[in-house]
């Protein structure tokens, strides 16, 4: 069934890919720097192994703190934490079938910020990124070239480690 | 929204600046009327537009949930926003308050049941849309497992009902087929209260999955079910109402079915948002074979 499809659908998540991508991440001007950034992103890959998320999401929560931090410059070195920790709520919610609960995230993060702080974040996100995460990431197509390639088990594995 | 769209240089930032300068994204835009619909996560409004003074439906989503926005509206806002399709309902804005988020749609007058009850007095040429993505998720390759509470439980196929959660768009022919049968008899096919009572309406039509009725029995029972339904027709409901989720026919093979082949090529052809009534010579006509006396009287499918 799907297979008839299959085509289509990658047309359309290669348009969906330029639609969306982030062109260069730009962090001058606002208080982050890229390690800062680094460190978040180190952070996050622990809580989605933690969670046993699956890829998807945490790719997805990259692309929502990147994109996020292009149209909201004004995030503090204090605040951080705090777009990654709504980035991986919206995250889940879109991709999980059990999504992470603000309990969960309030865990991970040593209850460093408080639950309504956590949900005004996260609204403060959507309404920046106009609500769009159907963008596709590296993740997408690696299983379509794997699937192609007749790739083993463990290249496709690697493959996965190196994006 | 197009008009601000076409002039490209905007950026993004700018752009919403000017958009809500305009009006959108905020409540005080669109007057609520009366209350259409209310559902276990939002409640529907017609509504009126102030910038257009157009007809809106306003779905209100109630944020005092302690987990935020439900994951159902993220999915449906971030779905929506990308489809444009004349079959489609389309969202005009989003209202994003602490207290509620409001998806604003083009107002449709009818649900489809009232549609097919309404055609017997006017021959209106407006399109079918879908509406409400509550449970809608993008699509990709099958390579996940999903829950299988979905699907209103009338169009839940069987494969579902039994368990599965490997499911993919085959999940949503047997639905168009419950649908089909609804349409041409104005009553649901399997209108089961819970999942073992659906169970047992379906095999009473279509026998047990281990031993299934054959094709000829099955388009007898749907026959004696849907008179107005002729050969052409039954044989496409029983290509939808396959056991084996991969013997159900696709979508696009669907629409080559033979029972569609009066409405000519160009239907094939169409783009995206154009409706099925800008073909020359489509257009909806009552049914010769029911009498205007009748009681239910509804119009022919057959366009």
């Amino acid at each position: 069934h799907v297979y008839q499809y299959a085509r289509g659908i990658y047309l359309y998540l290669r348009y969906l890919e330029d639609k969306y991508c982030i062109q260069e991440i730009k962090l001058e001007g606002t208080e982050i720097t890229s390690k800062m950034r680094a460190i978040l992103i180190d952070w996050i890959c622990d809580v989605s192994c933690h969670f046993k998320l699956t890829q998807e999401t945490f790719h997805l929560t990259i692309h929502i703190i990147d994109k996020y931090m292009q149209i909201d410059r004004t995030t503090s070195r204090d605040n951080l934490q705090l777009v990654g920790l709504g980035a991986i709520f919206i995250a889940t919610k879109y991709e999980e079938v059990n999504p992470l609960e603000l309990n969960d995230l309030m865990f991970v993060s040593d209850s460093a910020y408080k639950s309504e702080q956590i949900l005004k974040m996260e609204e403060k996100i959507l309404q920046s990124i106009e609500f769009i995460l159907g963008q596709p990431s590296a993740i997408t197509f690696l299983r379509r070239f794997s699937k192609a390639a007749k790739a083993q088990q463990m290249q496709h594995t690697f493959s996965k480690y190196i994006i | 929204m197009r008009i601000i769209d076409e002039q490209k240089p905007l950026s993004r930032a700018s752009r919403r600046q000017s958009m809500s300068e305009i009006g959108f994204g905020r409540m005080e835009t669109y007057t609520k009327l009366d209350k259409l619909g209310q559902g276990t996560y939002a409640t529907v409004f017609k509504g009126k537009s102030r910038l257009t003074d157009n007809l809106v439906a306003l779905k209100e989503i109630r944020l005092e949930h302690e987990e935020g926005a439900p994951c159902t509206a993220i999915r449906e806002v971030s779905l929506l926003k990308e489809l444009r399709h004349a079959n489609i309902v389309t969202l005009h804005d989003i209202v994003h308050t602490e207290r509620s988020l409001t998806l604003v749609f083009e107002y449709l007058d009818k649900d489809l049941k009232q549609y097919m009850d309404d055609r017997g007095n006017m021959l209106s040429m407006n399109n079918v849309k879908l509406a409400d993505f509550g449970l809608a998720r993008a699509k990709s390759v099958p390579t996940k497992t999903y829950s299988n509470e979905v699907v209103t439980l009338w169009y839940r196929p069987p494969d579902v009902l039994l368990g599965s959660t490997e499911y993919s768009t085959q999940i949503d022919m047997w639905g168009v087929g419950c649908i089909f049968f609804e349409m041409a008899c104005g009553r649901p096919l399997f209108p089961g209260s819970t999942v073992d009572e659906e169970l047992c309406l379906i095999f009473r039509v279509l026998g047990c999955p281990e031993t299934p009725l054959p094709v000829a029995s099955v388009s007898d029972t749907l026959l004696s079910r849907a008179p107005r339904l002729h050969q052409d027709a039954i044989s496409l409901l029983t290509c939808f109402l396959a056991y084996e989720a991969k013997a159900r026919v696709s979508a696009s093979d669907g629409m080559r079915h033979i029972y569609f082949k009066s409405l000519g090529p160009e239907v094939h052809l169409l783009p995206d948002v154009a409706s099925i009534f800008s073909v020359p010579g489509i257009q909806l006509s009552p049914d010769p074979s029911i009498s205007k006396s009748s009681k239910n009287r509804r119009l022919s499918m057959l366009l």
